[in-house]
């Protein structure tokens, strides 16, 4: 296999059709409220929209309220954190119209009233890797980072933000962005949020407010689809990896009935917490909700006629383990002896356990020349994980643990062989999935064991 | 003929141009506009291929994405988007995207949506059409 850097490809610049006129004073801007409201709002609130608390928050405030009103909020609720996506430049591009936007509200003195935490970045800094960037594009990375350090953003940079420094409690209110984070904060710790866009994640950490409608709503998280797992699946012996896999059936058998709060019912109440991340983020990444009650764990569902708030299951499915057979040999896409010219660990991101884990089945041996292993975290799990020495263990070994997007990773080339024990993004074909010591072999013997 | 249909007016100002009809969900994102020649490139799409730049855009509703406001406001700096929407339902991240590419670009990007009659049985690709934002008017001409 080349170099990493050769085989990247760079697009073609940005073909820019019209110039664009820049940015302009707010002042005489029509899309800024002076009429009447249709939401109610606190004097607080209301103090914000009149700029009384600076040109940031009134901005930021405005768009509240205008996108609130389009989806029928009646009110702002306060929310407590915020969690940003994107972090990362999303293009090779040279202007991104979103990192004007971070630039803006900066410019016009935009400060973080609320924790917020940020998703990864677009490469590690250090390495400039894993896949391999532009000048132009790390000069938009940094320009970004700086940006968002400026408005006071917690440095983490990862998709599980609720492992460290973003853990909201029971019934709080929240503004999350990336949808797996989101569907974790509503699951597991049972905050409360919407998938939030961008901009009204962004306007939430500016304001400490976000929209009053969808997932902080009792009415709206009352479950609809009942799912059962057989005790024939045999989920007490089953590994994280195996919950990606779970995640990604039930996500797509979810879709397929169209529920929007399923309830689930057969989970193992002393599931790992690495593995319940694997599970809640598979499950979204094909399904899309923002919510899973999941009997015995999610707060609000100790009962499965809880998370119903005592109503009828609008449909009842089982969980076939047979189905889930199907899937994995659908997705164990490479027969013994195909070449393995990439191992990616960490999409989402990878867990202390799960490191450790990786470490302790690494050690002592080598990655082969013509293979790469590349393990994605967040910046405090990779310091935590540097500090116990699973960093050098693994390095050693001829892996790399990466500071950035695992999912980048898998986009960067079509051409190559890439295989990983995350069902999230393995599609078969060419990105393929097996369990973490079959990745491990692949990764040391450079081929499908 | 000539009809006037009453909607809720999103975003401000006032636009016409050739209606591009989706019957399906659209999304920036799910279908892969692409923001040099802004025509989706998804197999899925319904409108795979057919330049959106310029249209106004009528469709159905989108999908909840965290991204997809910010491709359109990628696509309207760069001039590559449709001049309008106008929708069943609207999504919050488009609203905020329009009120942005004002403040930022200054341009004005009107959306309505709730239409007395359905747009998508109403409006055809490639009638021409004016969306007033302001007083959320959509006029077939």
């Amino acid at each position: 296999m080349p170099e990493v850097d050769e085989i990247w490809t760079h697009p073609e610049p940005f073909n820019i059709k019209r110039k664009c006129i820049g940015v302009t004073n707010c002042s005489g801007a029509t899309n800024i409220i002076e009429g009447d409201l249709h939401m109610n709002l606190t004097k607080e609130e209301e103090a914000i929209l009149r700029g009384e608390r600076g040109e940031a928050q009134k901005i930021a405030m405005n768009l509240l309220v205008k996108a609130g009103e389009a989806i029928e909020a009646e009110s702002l609720v306060q929310v407590c954190s915020a969690h940003i996506h994107p972090a990362m430049p999303l293009s090779e591009y040279p202007e991104e119209a979103f990192i004007d936007v971070v630039d803006y509200f900066a410019s016009l003195g935009g400060r973080f009233k609320i924790i917020t935490t940020l998703n990864p970045e677009g490469c590690d800094q250090e390495y400039s890797l894993p896949v391999p960037r532009t000048p132009s594009y790390l000069a938009k990375q940094s320009k970004l980072t700086e940006l968002y350090k400026r408005m006071g953003a917690i440095h983490v940079w990862g998709c599980i933000p609720y492992f460290d420094l973003n853990v909201p409690r029971y019934g709080e209110h929240v503004a999350w962005g990336e949808n797996t984070a989101a569907a974790y904060a509503n699951t597991v710790l049972g905050a409360r949020t919407n998938i939030e866009p961008f901009e009204i994640a962004l306007a939430a950490a500016l304001t400490g407010r976000a929209p009053n409608c969808g997932m902080h709503l009792d009415e709206n998280r009352r479950g609809d689809v009942l799912v059962s797992i057989e005790e024939t699946m045999q989920l007490e012996s089953a590994t994280p990896s195996d919950y990606t896999l779970l995640g990604k059936y039930l996500g797509n058998k979810l879709v397929a009935v169209n529920s929007k709060t399923p309830v689930i019912k057969g989970i193992p109440r002393n599931i790992s917490p690495e593995s319940m991340k694997n599970l809640v983020t598979c499950m979204t990444g094909d399904c899309g909700a923002p919510l899973y009650h999941i009997v015995g764990i999610t707060p609000e569902a100790r009962t499965v006629e809880e998370a119903f708030q005592d109503q009828t299951p609008k449909e009842k499915i089982k969980a076939d383990p047979h189905e889930m057979e199907k899937l994995r040999r659908q997705l164990m896409s490479f027969s013994k002896d195909d070449k393995i010219d990439i191992v990616i660990f960490g999409c989402p991101h990878y867990h202390l356990n799960e490191i450790k884990r990786l470490a302790e089945l690494l050690k002592g041996n080598r990655v082969h020349k013509d293979t790469q292993l590349w393990l994605c975290t967040n910046t405090s799990i990779r310091q935590q994980a540097k500090d116990l020495g699973y960093v050098d263990t693994i390095e050693s070994a001829g892996g790399k643990v990466f500071r950035a997007c695992g999912y980048m990773c898998y986009k960067f080339n079509p051409e190559l062989n890439i295989l990983s024990d995350y069902a999230f993004v393995a599609k078969g074909g060419k990105t393929g999935y097996a369990p973490t010591d079959t990745c491990i072999k692949a990764a040391i013997e450079g081929r499908m064991p | 003929m000539r009809i006037v249909i009453k909607g809720r007016k999103l975003t401000a100002g006032t636009v016409e141009g050739e209606a591009l009809v989706s019957q399906q969900r659209f999304c920036f994102i799910r279908w892969q506009v692409d923001p040099v020649t802004g025509e989706p490139t998804h197999p899925d799409c319904e409108l795979v291929g057919k330049e959106i730049t310029g249209k106004v855009l009528v469709f159905p509703t989108g999908w909840a994405t965290t991204g997809g406001g910010a491709m359109l406001l990628d696509s309207i700096k760069h001039g590559t988007a449709p001049i309008a929407f106008v929708n069943r339902e609207t999504e919050a991240q488009y609203v905020a995207c329009a009120i942005l590419a004002e403040l930022l670009y200054g341009k004005k990007f009107p959306i309505v949506d709730r239409l007395e009659i359905d747009p998508l049985k109403e409006i055809k690709t490639g009638d021409y059409i004016v969306v007033d934002g302001d007083k959320g008017l959509v006029e077939v001409m």
